[in-house]
């Protein structure tokens, strides 16, 4: 099984794994029963692990904690990949994939091959009749991301070979002319390698180039018209992903300097009457230590005082808490956030 | 470019229309009408200017198109080294030159180019200009009177960017930024099974269809009757069309519900002879439990395997008029476009003139003829409003309706004799028959995508229950609290893990030699985006 095919439901010997426990901590592994997986949570024998539908929970022997078995998608697979350079993001590899077109049966150039966390998008939109040729100029990085390739069963897809798209000579060699549907540069010199791989590239294919400066992009987009790239664009994609928590009106100590010059001044939640109702028959029955246990580590942040009424959880609701009448929750950035990662210059092939 | 499938037209003057490339459709643009036959054949790509009245190809670039306009008026740019901007009012009055002089100059034969330097002649200001801002009227002059066309193919992108100009509000705001992170986070991929509920007029859907390229399952949920235009502007082959089956939202989220029951009861079972199953596997290798699971994927309605004439007939085969009673709401198909109605069933009020008057030879085009003042662009966009609003009294008899929105039926489909002649786009969207719909469910899906107007937080949860554990989800709302709401929620109810609430956010930007700046107003703004995989949090064993 690769990295990319729909598994099956239950975990087999030899399936490529991914092992969660918890945001940042994400392996990827091949189950081969006789091995063991050791985390912070204790020791897991891969023969504990087959058998188990895809997306359980896995609790460990020693009962230290658990972990989920999930099957693996090139996202999850860049969360735990080793990084051999700086990899590219979601938002810039989702443009990349959206903007060329990729659809199964294309034929891509991508240089270099950095960490692959790219090419494993790429390979999965091209899919199985489609092929990725992806070069990497260091020779090391070349060899280790091949090894992953085929460890990830991409190899019938992917090309990875050792060679510098900025310099001519054989790096494309076997590659004909006007037969490639998209190329990706994501390399220091861009206009070099735009200048050498632009006759393999088919009328209407399309362009990419990923770099950091802007001045990278002035300069690749003096070589374009030459070379017969047209229509060029230059666009900065960029996320930012929110926390979500629950807003303890009451708790804070402005609301509570309220509180004790005038409770008849609080703002109360907009609760429904039928809701009040039962808020004023539960009266102290919920606390902001249950509550914080009900959330899970979202909102719980272990201050743990007695909350009030307007803290009822109740127990089993799946409803939000905006409509339950409970506490309002709040959102905010994190504090990651990427101000900028690099410029995406798309162009492409005049069709004459 | 086929005859009777889609293009998306980029005008020198600036705007970009989605047409049907209909035998004689006409293109008004400029005070003229422009047959489109001579698109007809050409590769997406190419270049057209007028010449003699009509559109011939121009091999040139669009730079070079719009750079000839700089050389053909180099001898009219007359600037001053000290000419400026200070002295320059607009009033409205610096053109000497009113529409009946230019008509006239027209009617003696006088070209763009000519009637361009007669403007500039004419204007009380042009020669105050800058030389800068001479070349700018000019340039915007000849885009109006010095015509040509781009055609582009109607992609993911590029029917995504028409609409953020046109109407973002009917894409609900989903801007390209945020289509490519549904597209990639949703891990679709040939094989994938998807689950898609939208409302963005099909876009997701044919999308994901695309990038299935025709393996795997994509069901498009649908509330009240199947919007799946964007089927047809992308031009999707049969194969991914096959792909496609529509369903109500309704029967899904009732099957969801069912396999809640069932799961209390019967998860135990199910799963001992998944072991069995795995264990086999184990024994005799992999291919083994790779092989029994395709055929029993095929024994089980086939609709993740098969593709093509097979499916199709099975799906028919299910679809028989007492079944189709039997089912709530009933069924009936009708091909749009180029196609006939060819079969409606369901309700048993099969209104075949209506039906056919509807479905053929105008059929979406017309729609939009009668909107407008011009009447001759034949191809346009038809406007969703008016058609969702038309109910055929099939439709009512049989409350929730699928349709097919492809142009013609499959080859072989039901022998009436209707075949893929290679004029316009043949395939149809079928619908999720009963039958198939419990093995599908059953099967569970792989991937799950939601892009509604409305908030998402009700039905998220049943909706869950049909992803596959381990399966991806992502939700697309245009605004960010409902799906902080889904987030906290699945985060309570522990049957989701890595979940991410994304903010896209991207711009565009000029970059020329001293002159680099972001663009303004490139693009509206867009909503937000929430993803995580789904997990069993089972405890005990």
């Amino acid at each position: 099984m690769s990295v990319l095919l729909q598994p099956r439901r239950l975990v087999a010997p030899s399936d490529l794994l991914v092992v969660y426990e918890d945001y940042a901590t994400v392996t990827t592994l091949r189950v081969t029963p006789g091995q063991t997986f050791r985390s912070r949570y204790g020791a897991f024998p891969h023969s504990s692990m087959v058998g188990k539908p895809f997306g359980a929970r896995l609790a460990s022997p020693s009962g230290k904690g658990f972990v989920f078995l999930l099957p693996p998608t090139p996202e999850l697979w860049t969360a735990s990949l080793q990084h051999r350079t700086q990899i590219l993001y979601i938002a810039d590899i989702s443009m990349i994939c959206l903007q060329l077109e990729l659809l199964p049966g294309c034929r891509v150039i991508e240089a270099g091959t950095g960490s692959g966390a790219l090419s494993h998008s790429l390979a999965r939109c091209v899919g199985e009749r489609g092929h990725l040729f992806t070069y990497e100029f260091n020779e090391k990085r070349a060899a280790a991301a091949a090894k992953e390739f085929e460890a990830n069963g991409l190899a019938s897809r992917v090309s990875c070979r050792h060679g510098d798209a900025c310099v001519r000579g054989s790096t494309y060699e076997g590659i004909a002319p006007q037969s490639i549907d998209a190329v990706i540069f994501d390399l220091p010199q861009p206009w070099d390698a735009v200048v050498i791989a632009a006759p393999l590239v088919k009328p209407g294919g399309r362009l990419c180039c990923f770099s950091p400066c802007i001045e990278q992009v002035a300069r690749t987009l003096e070589v374009l018209p030459s070379v017969g790239f047209t229509k060029a664009e230059t666009i900065e994609v960029i996320t930012r992903t929110h926390d979500v928590r629950e807003s303890h009106a009451g708790r804070d100590a402005l609301a509570a300097i309220v509180a004790s010059v005038s409770p008849a001044a609080l703002p109360t939640p907009d609760v429904g009457p039928e809701e009040r109702d039962v808020a004023e028959a539960e009266g102290e029955v919920a606390e902001a230590g249950e509550t914080a246990a009900t959330s899970g580590s979202l909102g719980a942040d272990g201050e743990g005082k007695p909350a009030g009424k307007r803290l009822r959880v109740e127990k089993g609701d799946w409803r939000p808490v905006a409509s339950s009448g409970a506490p309002a929750l709040v959102t905010k950035p994190y504090d990651d956030m990427r101000g900028h990662t690099g410029f995406l210059l798309f162009a492409t092939k005049h069709v004459d | 470019m086929e005859a009777g499938g889609w293009a998306i037209l980029s005008l020198s003057s600036g705007e970009r229309r989605l047409v049907q490339l209909k035998p004689g459709a006409k293109l008004n643009f400029s005070r003229h009408s422009f047959h489109l036959d001579p698109l007809v054949g050409a590769p997406f790509g190419a270049n057209f200017r007028v010449d003699g009245g009509g559109l011939v190809r121009d091999s040139r670039t669009v730079e070079e198109i719009s750079g000839a306009v700089g050389d053909a008026f180099a001898g009219v740019v007359c600037a001053g080294p000290h000419n400026s901007n200070a002295e320059i009012y607009d009033t409205s009055t610096a053109q000497q030159l009113d529409d009946k002089a230019i008509a006239e100059l027209r009617s003696k034969g006088a070209q763009g180019e000519e009637i361009i330097k007669a403007l500039a002649h004419n204007s009380a200001t042009f020669a105050s200009k800058t030389a800068f801002a001479q070349d700018k009227y000019l340039r915007k002059k000849a885009k109006k009177y010095m015509p040509s066309v781009h055609a582009i193919k109607p992609s993911a992108l590029s029917v995504c960017d028409l609409y953020m100009v046109k109407g973002p509000e009917k894409l609900l705001m989903l801007r390209r930024d945020s289509l490519a992170l549904l597209l990639s986070l949703s891990n679709v991929q040939p094989g994938s099974r998807a689950l898609v509920v939208e409302s963005a007029l099909g876009l997701l859907t044919a999308s994901i269809a695309q990038r299935l390229g025709g393996e795997g399952l994509v069901v498009a949920a649908h509330l009240h009757k199947p919007v799946l235009d964007a089927l047809q502007w992308l031009n999707l082959t049969s194969d991914e069309v096959c792909s496609v089956r529509s369903c109500h939202l309704k029967a899904l989220l009732a099957g969801a519900c069912a396999l809640g029951d069932r799961t209390a009861r019967g998860v135990a079972a199910m799963r001992g002879g998944e072991v069995e199953d795995a264990v086999r596997g184990e024994v005799a290798g992999e291919e083994t439990v790779e092989g029994g699971e395709a055929e029993e994927a095929v024994g089980t309605g086939g609709a993740e395997e098969a593709t093509g004439a097979g499916v199709a007939e099975a799906a028919m085969g299910a679809g028989g008029a007492e079944e189709a009673e039997a089912m709530e709401g009933g069924v009936a198909e009708v091909e749009m476009g180029e196609g006939v109605a060819e079969e409606v069933i369901g309700g048993g009020a099969a209104e075949e003139a209506t039906a056919a008057e509807e479905a053929t030879g105008e059929g979406v085009a017309e729609v939009a003829m009668g909107e407008r003042a011009e009447g001759e662009e034949s191809a346009v966009v038809p406007p969703p409003k008016e058609r969702s609003s038309r109910k055929r009294p099939a439709e009512e008899g049989a409350g929730g309706e699928e349709e097919g929105t492809s142009l013609a039926p499959e080859e072989g489909v039901d022998g009436d004799g209707e075949k893929l002649d290679g004029k316009g786009r043949k395939a149809r969207v079928v619908s999720l028959q009963e039958a198939e719909l419990s093995a599908t469910i059953e099967e569970g899906f792989t991937s799950l995508v939601l892009a509604t107007r409305d908030s998402p937080t009700a039905v998220l949860p049943l909706l869950l229950k049909l992803l596959r554990p381990g399966g991806v989800f992502v939700v697309y709302h245009q605004s960010m609290q409902p799906l902080a709401e889904c987030l906290h929620a699945c985060h309570r109810s522990r049957e989701a893990v890595r979940l991410q609430l994304i903010e896209p956010w991207s711009r565009t930007y000029q970059v020329a030699p001293n002159r680099t700046h972001p663009m303004m107003n490139a693009h509206p703004p867009t909503g937000f985006v929430l993803s995580g995989i789904k997990v069993v949090n089972d405890v005990g064993e």
